[in-house]
């Protein structure tokens, strides 16, 4: 209970709007690294030609440039960002490089998010989430 | 077995180092305005990390997403070395269950 009201009261607060563009470029940035590391291991992997190896490699550079537009630094939140990373990449692999999970990737997948749940919304005392 | 999951698990720290220092580089470029020649080698190293990814022996998805728990250790490490953040109890446990996490979905015997 005490987490929700937590979340609530973030969603609430005025940095919410830091919030939802920080989610947002973390999604953006899982969506490059997880899009230009597929077309790396597509050239390595799968034979496909240099030019899709050297494209993934460009999206990769754009990867890095993205977190340069956060304004939260925070070790905590790049933990957080680790398990949606998680997800993102199970996802891509079942939905585009169409291989499905087995059992024990979606179990694994479970307990690491709840890992990171752990770590980003177990609630300390005298202390933000969203400190700078 | 113990050999595979030492040479995975170097792999994966591996490239989580070429990751964060690659995104590193590209930062000392444009946040803190150094030489383009900082973001030209950023972006190869994280080229590098692309094509060291390549090296685990399992598919694409399983790798990835096992990659996404070796990160959030790293972070946590990294906050503690660089921005000197001593984890406290619940992301020394949380860091614990997601190696949980991610042994059951690479490592576990099918």
């Amino acid at each position: 209970m005490y987490i929700i009201e937590k979340i609530t009261e973030l969603t609430w607060e005025k940095k919410s709007k830091n919030y939802l563009t920080s989610v947002v470029l973390f999604f953006l940035a899982g969506l490059c690294e997880i899009g230009g590391g597929y077309l790396v291991w597509l050239w390595l992997r799968e034979d496909f030609s240099f030019v899709l190896g050297a494209v993934g490699g460009f999206i990769l550079f754009l990867y890095g440039i993205v977190p340069t537009f956060q304004k939260i630094h925070f070790h905590r939140v790049y933990a957080a960002y680790g398990g949606v990373f998680t997800v993102m990449a199970i996802l891509w692999g079942w939905l585009i490089d169409e291989v499905q999970p087995d059992n024990f990737d979606i179990i694994g997948t479970i307990i690491a998010v709840i890992g990171v749940l752990v770590i980003f919304y177990y609630p300390r005392k005298g202390e933000k989430v969203w400190s700078k | 077995m113990v050999e595979i999951v030492l040479s995975t698990l170097s792999v994966f720290f591996f490239a989580s180092l070429l990751e964060i220092s690659g995104g590193y580089l590209v930062w000392r470029w444009l946040r803190n305005h150094k030489g383009k020649i900082f973001g030209l080698v950023g972006g190869l190293v994280l080229f590098s990390y692309g094509m060291i990814m390549t090296l685990q022996p399992e598919n694409f998805g399983k790798v990835y997403a096992t990659y996404g728990g070796i990160f959030v250790v790293s972070s946590i490490i990294w906050g503690y070395w660089v921005d000197k953040k001593r984890p406290d109890r619940f992301e020394i446990i949380g860091s614990g269950i997601v190696l949980i996490g991610i042994a059951v979905m690479f490592y576990f015997p099918r």
